[in-house]
């Protein structure tokens, strides 16, 4: 019988980056869960496929005040070990200097250049965050790092036209929100529900919490995709 | 009542009911025909005021008694039926006539005539007031010509022996009256004071008397059904006596009932066997099945739940005298010299026997006592160091682990698996935690990383890098033989029994989506890590309920919390700080890579130590800990969401922290203390104590590769049930290699890493080691489903068992105390320790077909109770006792199973299948599934624990 120490090594590292990546994620959800204040950011991993997250952002400063923005996290396979920050997309095409308008990829390589496991999702979203509310760090930040140069001139150079474009957006971005998707574990919302507004987030923290601690016995994306045993 | 469902008067039941108007003639009939039966009833009587009774007399009287006890049923039957508007009941001649002629009462005067008969009179009359008491709606207790008479008869049953049936009948007539004072409160005091009220001597003193409960005393130890019935009935009057506080006063004033209770217990102890037949080789704790097995243990656990139960329901006056008794009387008179082995003072001499089967008796006390009062004083009776001469009973039970003999080390191991079980804080404390808390283990420099609970996920990595070289290699072998059908290759080298048996495990784990239908557990991490979230579960549940969470804390927060500090010096050592530092933090900051505070107070921390060893000393503060005020920490707090605020709220010496970019500064500081414990003994390195339990521990770990298997099942079972405390302190020594430890002993990575460097050694990596592996292998699995299976065919037995019972006689009182014996409930979920309930699944078929209500329960929630047993250590050691009935037909023992296999295979005697490496291997493999049950548990608590330390916050 052949004895080959390499592949053994493989495929126990197969096993176990599964499984640390499960608990990376749970790690993260756990931390963000924690980390943002009640009736700011939202997250909940997708049913089908734990690497993609549904988030939800609650916008309470800046010129974007008061709109609500739906996104989605991709994470790589190989999560916490990518090379570059995980892709945030927008679900809604609002305008942002850090934001491309062609795919509403959100731009966070002015802060994390690079990826590495000792980074948090947290912070990513902190600095989401930050990037959202703060239109004057944006727009100051180097020129080749601002994707979409036309709103940060306009914020620049038009305050007044900027206002009422924002306003729009706002208005736009908060009806968006009622149009209900695919994706069992995503956010949406019923007109009605969404006045109350104290009572809403505290259902989702609850509904996240309860996501997160049964994770482990139905984390269905890496547990059901896979079709063979350990050994 | 099947007597009466066999009775001609059905019939007539059935027509009454439909035709309700007709009751008015057919009670006329009915009571008509009773009186007839009480004249010559009566007859009899005032003849034998002339003559001696005969035998006839008494013959006739019960046969026509029998008539009128028939014909006050149906009146009953009718009565109870109707309900009249205005809440009176319907009349019932035949009652009327009984109470207003006093026929009860001139019968009891007859029946002291009576002579030799006067036993069988007696029973007819305990018949005839149990069917009135149980059956009618009338509140006869009330009526003078019911309740005298009632009294009398139960005055003169006082300090008789009765034959058996008599004694039944008494015992079921006073169940049914403490039935009825249960719902009726008022009625009791009819039942007290009774001696004065009705002028009876009884006992021969007058004085204040409760005559169910002393009637009831003497059968409290009876064996079958009566024992159980008397049992109820006291248990009743315990709940009575919380309702009437005279009741308690009497039950403990005047009653003899907590002796009795433990004189008893004491009597039954000391009757049990000197030692316990062992049946297998991995025999390690009494299950339910041995208890009725064995008739003395099953008198005294009947006994012991019977103690139980009085002290969950009763007056607190009773309750408190009989805990009492029980520690004075029981434990450490008894009990405890029989742990011991000892007899007046002195040693007996030693025997293993006795010891394990004291052990085993003290196991299942401990497992058996739910009540909170009564656990209470059994782990007093652990902890107590005057009653024993000086020795502690944990301690002597410590010393045990590292018995030579590998039968009183097993029943050692699980004994201290239910005490850590019990999720008890003061029994965790004396075992381990008060060695630990302080964290003297751990070098100074590295005590802020206790509390980092994300350092748990790269624990993983270090444990299964530590699986022995063969077992590495073996398993990625059999991934690579994936395709050939697992289960084929297994059950060709046993083609016998592997026919027979299913092997249906693996049902319950199809949501993993890896296991076919049969498959084995062995080596399925999915199902350690579900094995781990859900154990953690249960046993972070019972620690929330603690009075603290264990967490680490620098010696100097606690004094803070006792006594403040000199505000006043404190400040005089910031500024000094802030003055002398600011500059060196500056420029670390800066060519560092912007992080956390915390980075900044480590850094600061370093270079301070000089500077600050010397104003400690002199100032007499043995520990100094920098950091931002507690107000400054709050700001931070609030204003997390925001860089600006931070650089202002923060004070001049670190103001670079507004360098840190506002994403990456955490609600939560993870490392707040940073201690300087300037004047700790830092010379006590390698001389700190993790205290004799998980010395005793280590020791035995130590001799892994020697110790037998069963041992070692559960000593890494015990090992793996203390890593389940969330105690981030325990952790500390046994997952987290990254923290060294300063302790006497070697620490548990360098046992663990010793064993694998001796596995490698021994059993290096060659076709002839990786056959080994696999031998043992199949041996585990094959072990595995042994156990299921016995399991099954244990529950199949039972079905069908239980189907002939109802076919059968259904007054068997042998099978009736069998069913109602379960002494292994418990009614408190948090106690429902996944052993207890792994432990009744897997009880020993040869008994099961006595069966019990708890295997049929049992059979309901199989499905349920399996998804808890997937530790290994359970699946292959805690479920041992399952194997024995198969011992029979089976080769069990080890040597035998490799002899068979290796005939099978063709292998046959080949040399270099010695002992020795067929051990080893056998040992690796539980190394290597040890090492995958601990990371599971890391990676478990790596997210149960996180934060957990600010959830105040």
């Amino acid at each position: 019988m052949p004895i080959d120490a390499n592949s053994s090594d493989e495929i126990i590292d197969e096993v176990l980056c599964t499984t640390k990546t499960e608990y990376r994620i749970l790690l993260e959800l756990k931390l963000i869960s924690t980390e943002f204040n009640t009736g700011s950011i939202y997250i909940i991993p997708s049913k089908s496929n734990s690497l993609l997250w549904n988030g939800i952002y609650f916008i309470r400063s800046g010129p974007y005040k008061d709109a609500i923005l739906r996104f989605k996290i991709q994470l790589e396979t190989n999560y916490p070990n990518q090379k570059t920050p995980p892709e945030l997309k927008l679900e809604f095409p609002i305008e942002h200097p850090l934001i491309s308008p062609d795919t509403q990829i959100f731009d966070s390589s002015h802060a994390f250049p690079t990826w590495n496991e000792s980074e948090h999702l947290y912070s990513f979203l902190k600095y989401f965050k930050y990037a959202m509310e703060n239109f004057d760090f944006c727009v100051n930040l180097p020129i080749e790092k601002i994707i979409n140069i036309e709103i940060a001139e306009l914020y620049k150079k038009d305050q007044k036209e900027f206002k009422e474009k924002a306003k729009e957006m706002i208005v736009k971005s908060v009806n968006q929100i009622f149009i209900p998707t695919g994706d069992e574990n995503i956010f949406s919302y019923d007109r009605n529900s969404i006045e109350e507004d104290e009572e809403i987030h505290q259902s989702i923290l609850e509904n996240m919490k309860t996501v997160a601690d049964n994770l482990p016995e139905s984390f269905s994306f890496l547990f059901d995709n896979r079709n063979r045993s350990l050994h | 009542m099947s007597w009466l469902r066999s009775s001609p008067l059905r019939q007539s039941f059935s027509r009454r009911t439909q035709d309700i108007s007709n009751t008015g003639t057919d009670s006329k009939a009915v009571s008509d025909s009773f009186c007839k039966h009480w004249q010559q009833v009566s007859d009899i009587i005032n003849r034998s005021e002339n003559r001696q009774t005969q035998h006839d007399d008494v013959l006739a009287v019960v046969n026509h008694l029998d008539h009128m006890t028939t014909l006050l049923l149906v009146e009953l039957h009718n009565c109870n039926k109707i309900a009249l508007p205005n809440g009176q009941h319907p009349p019932a001649p035949c009652l009327e006539f009984m109470l207003s002629e006093n026929l009860l009462d001139s019968l009891y005067e007859w029946s002291l005539s009576t002579g030799r008969y006067s036993n069988a009179v007696r029973l007819e009359q305990l018949k005839l007031y149990e069917l009135l008491v149980s059956h009618s709606r009338h509140q006869l207790l009330v009526h003078e010509p019911f309740l005298r008479p009632l009294l009398k008869l139960l005055a003169s049953c006082q300090n008789e022996i009765f034959p058996h049936d008599v004694g039944k009948r008494l015992v079921i007539l006073l169940n049914q009256l403490c039935v009825v004072l249960m719902q009726n409160v008022h009625l009791l005091d009819l039942f007290f004071c009774s001696t004065q009220q009705h002028g009876l001597q009884m006992n021969g003193a007058n004085q204040t008397n409760f005559i169910i409960f002393s009637l009831l005393i003497p059968y409290v130890h009876s064996d079958g059904s009566i024992g159980h019935q008397a049992r109820d009935a006291l248990l009743l009057c315990m709940s009575l006596s919380q309702k009437n506080s005279n009741i308690g006063t009497y039950i403990a004033n005047h009653s003899s009932m907590s002796p009795v209770l433990v004189t008893g217990l004491c009597g039954l102890y000391s009757s049990l066997p000197n030692s316990i037949e062992v049946h297998s080789i991995d025999w390690f704790r009494i299950t339910a099945d041995d208890v009725n097995d064995m008739p003395e243990l099953t008198l005294f656990m009947n006994s012991l739940e019977f103690c139980n139960a009085v002290v969950q329901v009763a007056h607190l006056l009773i309750r408190d005298q009989l805990l009492d008794f029980l520690y004075q009387g029981f434990l450490v008179p008894v009990l405890g010299p029989a742990v011991l082995q000892k007899l007046k003072g002195s040693h007996l001499q030693t025997n293993v026997e006795s010891q394990i089967a004291s052990m085993a008796y003290l196991d299942l006390i401990l497992r058996s006592v739910t009540e909170p009062g009564l656990l209470k004083i059994m782990i007093k009776f652990l902890l107590d160091n005057e009653k024993f001469d000086g020795e502690r009973i944990l301690d002597v039970l410590i010393e045990r682990i590292n018995s030579p003999d590998s039968r009183l080390c097993m029943v050692t191991l699980t004994l201290f698996d239910t005490i850590l079980g019990l999720h008890n804080e003061q029994l965790m404390t004396e075992l381990i935690l008060k060695y630990l808390i302080g964290a003297r283990h751990i070098p100074i420099a590295q005590k802020h990383k206790i509390n980092k609970i994300q350092a748990y996920a790269k624990t993983v990595d270090y444990l299964l890098d530590l699986a022995p070289e063969v077992m590495k290699n073996s398993n990625m072998i059999l991934a690579e033989h994936k395709s050939l059908d697992y289960q084929q290759s297994s059950s060709a080298s046993l083609p016998t029994h592997t026919n027979i048996v299913s092997r249906t495990i693996g049902a319950n784990w199809n949501h993993y989506g890896l296991h076919n239908t049969g498959e084995s557990l062995y080596s399925n991490y999915h199902a350690y890590l579900y094995d781990a979230h859900q154990k953690i579960k249960r046993t972070k549940y019972s620690c929330d309920q603690w009075t603290d969470n264990y967490f680490y804390k620098s010696p100097h927060k606690q004094r803070q919390n006792a006594k403040m500090p000199n505000e006043q010096l404190v400040q005089i050592v910031r500024n000094f700080l802030s003055e002398f530092n600011l500059d060196t933090i500056t420029t670390t900051l800066m060519s560092d890579e912007p992080s956390n505070i915390n980075n900044i107070s480590n850094s600061s921390k370093q270079l301070d130590m000089d500077s600050l060893q010397s104003i400690g000393e002199s100032s007499g503060y043995e520990s100094m800990k920098y950091r931002p005020d507690e107000d400054e920490e709050h700001q931070i707090n609030s204003g997390n969401d925001s860089g600006n605020q931070i650089s202002t709220n923060i004070n001049s010496n670190i103001t670079i922290v507004k360098n840190i970019e506002p994403w990456r500064i955490s609600r939560f500081k993870d490392s707040q203390l940073f201690d300087l414990e300037i004047t700790e003994d830092i010379f006590t390195q390698g001389t700190v104590s993790l205290g004799p339990f998980l010395t005793s521990i280590w020791s035995k770990l130590q001799t892994f590769t020697s110790n037998s298997l069963y041992v070692n099942l559960h000593l890494t079972g015990l090992i793996s049930h203390i890593a389940l405390y969330p105690l981030p302190l325990v952790h500390s020594i046994l997952l987290r290699p990254d923290i060294p430890t300063t302790s006497d002993i070697p620490s548990f990575y360098q046992v663990l890493k010793i064993l694998k460097q001796q596995i490698d050694a021994e059993l290096p990596m060659t076709e002839d080691s990786l056959e080994l592996i696999d031998i043992g292998r199949t041996f585990l699995i094959d072990r595995e489903f042994k156990l299921i299976n016995a399991r099954k065919i244990a529950l199949e037995a039972l079905k069908a068992s239980n189907a002939s019972q109802l076919s059968t006689s259904q007054t068997n009182t042998q099978t009736s105390q069998l069913q109602t014996y379960d002494p292994f409930k418990r009614q408190d979920d948090k106690r429902k320790s996944s052993s207890n309930s792994i432990m009744s699944i897997f009880r020993r078929t040869s008994t099961t077909t006595a069966s019990s209500n708890s295997n049929n329960n049992n059979a309901g929630v199989i499905g349920a109770n399996q998804a808890q047993t997937s530790g290994f250590a359970q699946i292959y050691g805690l479920l041992a006792a399952g194997i024995a009935s198969l011992r029979d037909h089976q080769p069990n023992s080890l040597e035998l199973q490799t002899s068979s296999i290796n005939d099978s295979t063709g292998l046959g005697a080949n040399s270099y299948i010695n002992e020795r490496h067929r051990d080893l291997a056998i040992a690796a493999i539980i190394l290597d599934e040890f090492l995958k049950e601990l990371s599971s548990i890391s990676q478990e608590m790596s997210i149960v624990l996180l934060n957990e330390n600010f959830k105040n916050i």
